[in-house]
């Protein structure tokens, strides 16, 4: 049973953490808290069940099409929106987030009104059984599809020039200012990339979770809780925050209850902004 | 000469905003429709809910109008509902319901979807003694208050699981055991206790019993150990998304119960549309069904009003749209034996008030009788059951339009 609790904890912790990539980049490079992650979950969700529904697309198969839409569109957000504000204090970016977060549901709820939509492609219930390990192929896959963009993120920082200047710009704008890196270019490519890498922590999610307007506002929350974790900017983190996200909320559901999950998970996170306000690996942002 | 043409202006807009309101009062004050208000969830968690009650509102408000309206003394008044988007948060509700009653001078209050907002809200309808009829708020610890101006079509939500279990004991093998489950708020708490309740009253064994915060999403730990635990039949205390994904996470991890119940929110379209064959021998309650033996003037038949709902809507009215629907001719037998007109102020509000409470008659969306805490205990209670991505009725015996399959094929077999 253990065994199992943990398996499943594991399995939801690599979702957890390919949306929680992406909010932590964010905040790494351009300095935002940005809340309108919740609403790039929703959206790349949203794009992964009209494919699926309308055109029968093989939900995995939509994952690029997530990131390349919302990888665009994360990209006028910044370069036309966000970035007027990006030398403002704090406090704006977050009213200004917030404000886009409440369009983008307001719209969403007048396109696609509060039905509750599934992605439920025949495979869906498939699992493998290992002795009494139960292991639903719908949820190992997105696990490793989730890990697989995580990674790619990561190697598109290390190993390319954009990314390194996206990585110098995080460490000192000034500096990278200086080596004839343009921050504007970077705070645009970056938040597009977190942008599109969300989406498609979107599309894998609405292959196991109900597809919906409001449904960002839940993950926004667990994305909070797995970078005050892993460390607000560190995108290793950010993984290993993820896991410990779902293994925890497994553990809680099946020895304590699950009518405690929250607030163990708030406790957690209050305790981790008193002693290691850095992150669990102690190489968080903190202003 | 400045002075003079600053006094001028501020008297000009005093006397502008004196004559709007004289204009807005004369149209409170001389109109011959009768103005229902309702605050309810356009936006939020509960958007599609809300959304599914304001339908049934429209469909009675429209059905009214296309007979000339509510008739009194000879004369008929049409109905119109003024509604605003309490974006499924209590406190706004509560606002907003005391903004159609203060402002807007609304004849009567239809409630909002759940009893969360039913609550605080009903504070306030209670305070100004306007009557609030509402389908969607049966705590039963809403009617413990004492209210008099509350009124609710539906049963108590702890009661509606009385027909789940009499018609699961009544199959061989008969089920022994039972596992509940339900997201922490009134609505469902209420109607898991009310599984606890029946199942214990039938003789069967509970095995688990579990609450779990509404925004938890993935089920599946606590799936698992109910799995474990292997009971006969699952009970959920739920709304749509609710029963969405315990039927896609007991398949995910090949969980087979004989039978899933579930309290509230499968018989909109989506569900099936959704789910597909997935969808197929869950249960839920009704209160009425084609074969119901119900007739009102307005509607005709039960069937009659299932058939033309189903038209407008494309799918059957569930227990909430019937009991709106229900409260909406209530209101209007209450209106007609108080012979009142609009618009309506206390006296008047307390006459109507009066007479819904001994209000006894027979709709063709089920009969209502209210009792003396203001809830309907005449709704009847029935059960349906997919099969083959249609509900169909399975429960009372009287209203069947097919066999109950029980227990219900394994995964692995569908």
């Amino acid at each position: 049973m253990l065994l199992q609790v943990l398996l499943n904890g594991i399995l939801i912790g690599g979702i957890y953490a390919s949306f929680a990539v992406g909010f932590s980049l964010i905040f790494g490079v351009l300095r935002i808290v940005n809340i309108v992650h919740g609403e790039f979950i929703m959206l790349g969700a949203f794009i992964t069940y009209w494919l699926y529904s309308i055109f029968g697309i093989d939900p995995f198969l939509s994952l690029p099409v997530s990131f390349a839409l919302l990888f665009v569109g994360g990209y006028l957000l910044q370069r036309f929106v966000i970035n007027r504000i990006i030398e403002a204090p704090e406090i704006m970016s977050l009213l200004l987030t917030f404000g886009l977060s409440l369009i983008i549901v307001n719209i969403a709820l007048i396109v696609w009104k509060g039905d509750y939509r599934l992605v439920n492609p025949e495979y869906a219930g498939a699992n493998l059984e290992l002795g009494t390990l139960i292991i639903p192929y719908i949820r190992l896959a997105t696990c490793v599809f989730a890990l697989l963009a995580v990674g790619g993120l990561q190697f598109f920082l290390q190993h390319t020039n954009t990314g390194r200047a996206i990585k110098a710009t995080s460490q000192n704008k000034e500096g990278a200012r200086l080596q004839g890196v343009n921050p504007a270019r970077i705070y645009a490519i970056t938040f597009a990339l977190g942008a599109g890498i969300t989406a498609i922590a979107g599309s894998l999610l609405s292959m196991s979770f109900s597809v919906f307007p409001a449904m960002g506002g839940d993950y926004l929350l667990f994305s909070f809780f797995i970078v005050v974790v892993g460390g607000m900017g560190d995108l290793p983190g950010a993984l290993v925050g993820g896991f410990i996200l779902g293994i925890l909320q497994s553990l809680v559901t099946n020895f304590i209850g699950a009518g405690l999950n929250y607030i163990v998970i708030f406790l957690v996170l209050y305790v981790m902004l008193i002693t290691r306000p850095t992150g669990i690996f102690g190489r968080g942002l903190i202003e | 000469m400045n002075v003079f043409t600053f006094r001028g202006k501020r008297f000009c807009t005093a006397l502008l905003i004196l004559l709007l309101s004289m204009a807005l009062s004369v149209t409170v004050y001389a109109r011959d429709t009768f103005v229902f208000g309702s605050a309810i969830a356009l936006t939020g968690k509960f958007a599609r809910e809300g959304a599914s009650l304001k339908k049934a509102y429209d469909f009675w408000a429209q059905q009214v109008n296309a007979q000339g309206g509510i008739e009194v003394a000879g004369k008929q008044y049409p109905v119109e509902i003024k509604y605003y988007d309490d974006k499924s948060d209590p406190r706004t509700t509560t606002k907003l319901v005391e903004k159609l009653i203060t402002r807007d001078k609304v004849d009567l209050i239809f409630g909002p979807f759940s009893s969360g907002c039913v609550g605080p809200s009903s504070t306030i309808t209670e305070k100004y003694k306007v009557p609030m009829i509402e389908a969607a708020g049966n705590a039963r610890s809403l009617f413990k208050r004492g209210f008099k101006y509350l009124f609710c079509t539906l049963r108590p939500a702890d009661e509606l699981a009385d027909p789940y279990m009499r018609l699961l004991v009544k199959q061989t093998p008969k089920p022994k055991t039972v596992a509940i489950i339900a997201p922490k708020s009134p609505f469902y708490l209420s109607a898991a206790s009310g599984f606890e309740t029946y199942a214990k009253k039938y003789g069967l064994d509970i095995v688990h019993y579990e609450t779990y915060p509404v925004a938890m999403e993935d089920i599946t730990p606590i799936l698992q150990k109910i799995k474990a635990k292997d009971p006969d039949v699952l009970c959920v205390g739920s709304h749509t998304v609710v029963a969405m994904m315990v039927m896609k996470q007991s398949k995910e991890i090949d969980f087979n119960p004989k039978a899933y119940c579930f309290s509230f929110g499968t018989l909109g379209s989506e569900f099936p549309k959704e789910l597909g064959d997935d969808a197929n021998y869950i249960l839920e309650y009704i209160s009425i069904s084609e074969g119901s033996p119900f007739e009102d003037p307005l509607f005709g038949t039960t069937k009659e009003f299932i058939g033309h709902f189903k038209e407008a809507y494309q799918s059957r009215p569930d227990s909430t749209q019937a009991a709106a629907v229900a409260g909406g001719i209530a209101f209007t037998r209450a209106i007609q034996n108080a012979g009142v007109i609009p618009p309506f102020d206390e006296a008047k509000r307390t006459k109507v008030r009066n007479e819904l409470a001994k209000l006894d008659i027979v709709t063709a969306a089920g009969p209502v009788r209210f009792d003396a805490t203001g809830i309907n205990e005449a709704n009847p209670l029935g059960i349906y059951q997919y099969q083959n991505r249609v509900p169909v009725c399975v429960e009372p015996d009287a209203w069947l339009e097919a066999k109950f399959i029980y227990p219900a094929p394994k995964w692995g077999d569908r």
